[in-house]
């Protein structure tokens, strides 16, 4: 009996040097076949635009492949501001989507430094355009600043992407 | 004419029938050597009943105690062995079933171990740590989530708060400004 005792514990030395508690899978381990109903591709599209001329002088793209519910988040580092802006879709029905905002700005007005925070949520539909701006839009009065203007296409995302042929 | 001992013997053991059982009395009461046959019947019986049952219970135990002690003396007889002296045998086929097992955990949690490793766990909702404005205008990186994507735009320094953010569909908000 002792000697089955001392074989099985040599059997099970390496699971206890080695056992550990799998890990949450991370974003890169999520099977996105598995769950393609849910899956959504999203173009965003940073704009900076001149208030006075209408001209947008600063274009960033992205692209970013998401799950509802897990959200997609941007830092936008500007001279005098910064910002984290977080999107989170939420699926409603079949097409009907809920787009979450939380953005939280720190900026520096008047020399005083200022943090603002907002959380937003609009209806969406799959393909709709969706304008986010996280400073605010500039009055007809107030045209000698910037906007920052994000445009975002949210779209169901397709297993094989269009290639494009440069 | 006599009866038949066997009939005797029946009529002893009160086994008869009543009508055989008189007639037989009768003749017994009157014949000397019946009553002789009865009586050694009688003896017969007697002795039977008085022989004492053998006691095989006490022959099981000390049959045991007998089989114990050979036990017991074989033992004293072989060397006493400490266990760690002991040498093990071990046939060929057990001995390679062992490594081959050996062999196959050890390789299971090696590699679970790499593929536990190598899979960092994130949060399912990133928390966004910026909790502190001033912290945010110094150029702290930390305080962003590190897994976003990051836009560097120009250093321009005319960007003001215009007002609240705001979160609005493309045709709305061409609406919106076609309408003014």
């Amino acid at each position: 009996m002792r000697k089955l005792f001392f074989v099985f514990l040599f059997l099970a030395s390496p699971l206890m040097i080695f056992s550990q508690e799998n890990p949450a899978p991370s974003a890169e381990t999520i099977n996105v076949e598995s769950a393609d109903s849910q899956v959504y591709n999203m173009a965003i599209d940073l704009k900076i635009q001149d208030g006075t001329t209408a001209q947008v002088v600063s274009d960033h793209k992205a692209q970013h492949q998401t799950v509802t519910g897990r959200p997609v988040v941007l830092n936008i580092n500007g001279g005098n501001f910064k910002a984290a802006v977080r999107f989170t879709l939420y699926q409603r029905a079949a097409d009907n989507l809920v787009l979450l905002t939380q953005s939280t700005i720190a900026f520096i007005s008047d020399g005083h430094r200022q943090m603002r925070s907002i959380a937003k949520s609009i209806p969406i539909k799959a393909g709709e355009k969706i304008l986010f701006f996280p400073m605010g839009v500039l009055n007809d009065g107030e045209k000698s600043g910037y906007n920052c203007m994000l445009e975002m296409l949210v779209s169901k995302y397709q297993q094989q992407q269009p290639v494009s042929q440069e | 004419m006599c009866p038949d001992v066997e009939i005797l013997s029946s009529f002893y053991d009160d086994e008869l029938e009543d009508s055989q059982k008189k007639v037989i009395k009768t003749h017994v009461d009157s014949c000397p050597h019946c009553q002789k046959k009865m009586a050694e019947l009688g003896l017969i019986s007697s002795a039977i009943n008085a022989e004492e049952e053998p006691d095989f219970k006490m022959a099981q135990v000390n049959t045991w105690n007998k089989i114990m002690n050979i036990i017991d003396q074989e033992d004293q007889k072989l060397p006493k062995v400490n266990f760690w002296q002991r040498r093990f045998q071990i046939s060929f086929p057990a001995a390679a079933a062992l490594v081959a097992a050996f062999i196959v955990v050890l390789s299971l949690s090696v590699v679970s171990f790499y593929m536990g490793k190598h899979t960092t766990s994130s949060p399912a909702t990133p928390e966004l740590n910026m909790t502190d404005a001033s912290d945010a205008l110094l150029g702290d990186d930390n305080i962003f989530d590190n897994s976003a994507i990051e836009f560097d735009i120009p250093a321009i320094n005319t960007f003001i708060h215009a007002g609240e953010p705001l979160l609005i569909k493309e045709v709305d908000f061409m609406n919106r400004n076609g309408n003014k």
